[in-house]
């Protein structure tokens, strides 16, 4: 299987999609991406973090702290702190945007591909 | 988690909030302390930040590292390869300063993107129409340029050194424009423009238009320009955005015409959101307020498209309307060998489609002028003609009920006629002024002032095709 660094613009796209299934922690947002693209695309956790502050400063996504505490923690204790993202309206504006721009991009190509194949063809049928 | 992973981290520690952790001394927990205590360092952001960051680093290592040992890996090198995996400290810490200052950039060139996207789309979609037409060729027509000074003082010429100082340079607009000036020094000191600064460049004889434009080329300011406006016998001058938030315009638009086009040709997707990407992206993306700025909003209703924007904006979103409307005319008014004979177009080549087989054309003749396109291809042969009134529109906006793309009847049309027709009245009307666009220059074709509107016999010139009418 071919793994591959997808550029900042696919990420963001892929980053706010899977947010808007759920809110999500950096750590298990990479494992659901690397999970639901079959290990295709693998979010380097040096991208993915600094995307994410980015993208919470744009509005985007908004982020709350949540300590995490596990069944053995000691008595009076706290536990560890786990940042939550969760994709804002904003954020839903704009990945819709993204994909509607994704697709009109798609069918430009298709158009291409589509033109180039079926011109054989209709050289076939002019001769 | 197992006794190892809980040696590894320690027993769960106190924490409040983000704050910095303390790291335990030994083992990989140590060297995971001491690399992100480099990351930090790095960081040079206020400490908050940089404790949440750290905090977030520290919580990925934390189950990255449990994660490869239960897949059998050794504490020790689970650690190191849970490090390497976030790279190295500098850049990681780079590309986290570069989040906190970039959103704009990057949203500009999202915005780029999306609207070269959806124009893509779009003028893909139009096929033959005006926008992929030969320059120079009738019918071909660019929106209206940014105008730095009003149009009643603009044309006036200046002159100075490029020594001299904005201070001086401002007082020489007032000079040759006979008007007192005031100066908004506090909204242009914040974009660069200081009073001493010298403009750099000579001035002989040149427009306030463009001796303004140079000033702005001077001052890189981003998207914020200088720039004078006329009021009453005042010259004001301060920065674009200043005046764009006096001049807000609300203005209705039919996007029939246009929706129809993209949809007969590209049928696909929504249609309208394509278009208002395209409105979005290409009139000063920075101040939509979907964009992150701060003025500029469209709501589509139905057919109807309500732009809330400078009044700028509006000869634009005209533009990009009669463009597509135009498309429309092109195509669904050609004749009978359209719908024997499917065609698309994009820039030079056409793609002609019989009984399901597609050719690419050999030979295109275009004529815009004319309302005819011929295109021939093996075995495949398109002819189309358009009715000509068809093809040609203007635009009326300002002080009307509605405004909007208009298509030019048969036997032309007259300037009182338009207002008329666009629901404007004659009283209390100021000023109509018609402008058009040629290679990227707009120019004003006629000037009418309200009170001669209603008057017999007064002027009433006809309308050339993609003409705009401001009833101010």
């Amino acid at each position: 299987m071919v793994t591959r660094e997808p550029n900042q613009q696919q990420v963001e796209i892929v980053l706010l999609s899977v947010l808007s299934e759920e809110p999500m922690y950096g750590y298990a947002i990479s494992k659901r991406v690397a999970a639901g693209s079959d290990g295709a695309i693998k979010l380097s956790p040096g991208v993915l973090y600094p995307l994410l502050r980015q993208m919470e400063k744009e509005g985007y996504i908004t982020a709350n702290w949540e300590t995490v505490k596990s069944d053995r923690a000691e008595e009076g204790t706290e536990g560890r702190k786990r940042k939550w993202y969760t994709l804002s309206a904003k954020g839903r504006t704009h990945l819709e945007q993204r994909v509607a721009a994704h697709r009109a991009h798609q069918r430009m190509i298709e158009r291409f591909l589509g033109g180039s194949g079926a011109g054989a063809g209709g050289e076939e049928a002019a001769s | 988690m197992n006794a190892r992973l809980r040696r590894m981290w320690g027993a769960e520690r106190k924490a409040v909030g983000p704050k910095r952790p303390e790291h335990g001394p030994v083992g990989p927990c140590h060297e995971t302390g001491a690399w992100l205590d480099v990351v930090c360092k790095l960081l040079r952001l206020p400490r908050e930040e940089t404790e949440g960051i750290r905090t977030e680093l520290e919580e990925h290592l934390r189950e990255r590292v449990r994660d490869l040992m239960v897949e059998g890996e050794p504490e020790e090198a689970a650690t190191r390869r849970a490090i390497s995996e976030l790279g190295d400290a500098a850049a990681l810490a780079d590309r986290f300063r570069r989040a906190e200052h970039t959103p704009r950039r990057r949203m500009l060139m999202n915005i780029a993107m999306l609207g070269m996207a959806a124009g893509v789309a779009v003028a893909g979609a139009v096929g033959l129409n005006k926008l992929s037409g030969p320059p120079g060729a009738s019918g071909v027509a660019s929106p209206p340029q940014v105008r730095f000074a009003s149009a009643d003082v603009g044309e006036k010429t200046i002159t100075l050194a490029a020594d001299a100082t904005l201070d001086r340079f401002v007082q020489e607009l007032g000079r040759v424009t006979g008007k007192g000036t005031h100066v908004y020094w506090d909204s242009l000191q914040d974009l660069g423009f200081d009073k001493d600064m010298q403009i750099g460049v000579p001035m002989a004889g040149v427009t306030i238009e463009t001796a303004l434009m140079l000033v702005n080329e001077r001052v890189k300011s981003g998207d914020q320009k200088i720039a004078c406006r006329v009021t009453g016998d005042l010259l004001e001058i301060s920065t674009l955005h200043h005046f764009d938030k006096r001049a807000m315009t609300l203005v209705a638009y039919d996007m029939e015409a246009a929706l129809s086009t993209i949809t007969a040709e590209n049928g696909k997707g929504d249609v309208s959101e394509q278009l208002t990407q395209l409105i979005k992206g290409v009139i000063d993306p920075e101040q939509w307020k979907d964009n992150g700025g701060e003025l500029a909003e469209l709501y589509r209703v139905g057919p109807k498209l309500f732009v809330k924007a400078p009044a700028r904006f509006q000869p634009t979103v005209q533009w990009i309307l009669a463009q597509l409307g135009s498309g429309k005319a092109a195509s669904a008014a050609a004749g009978e060998p359209v719908e024997k004979t499917s065609f698309t177009a994009s820039g030079d080549r056409v793609t002609m489609a019989r009984a399901g087989k597609q050719v690419i054309a050999d030979a295109i003749e275009l004529d815009p002028a004319k309302g005819r396109i011929e295109a021939t291809g093996k075995g495949v042969e398109v002819r189309a003609t358009a009715d000509p009134s068809r093809l040609f529109t203007y635009s009326i906006t300002g002080q009307v009920e509605h405004p909007g793309v208009y298509c030019m009847p048969r036997e032309g049309m007259s300037l009182r006629r338009a207002i008329v027709a666009g629901g404007g009245k004659f009283e209390g009307v100021k000023e109509v002024v018609v402008t058009k666009t040629e290679n990227g220059l707009v120019s004003v074709t006629h000037r009418v002032k309200g009170e001669e509107l209603g008057l017999a016999g007064a002027k009433d010139p006809m309308l050339a095709d993609g003409e705009v009418i401001e009833v101010k």
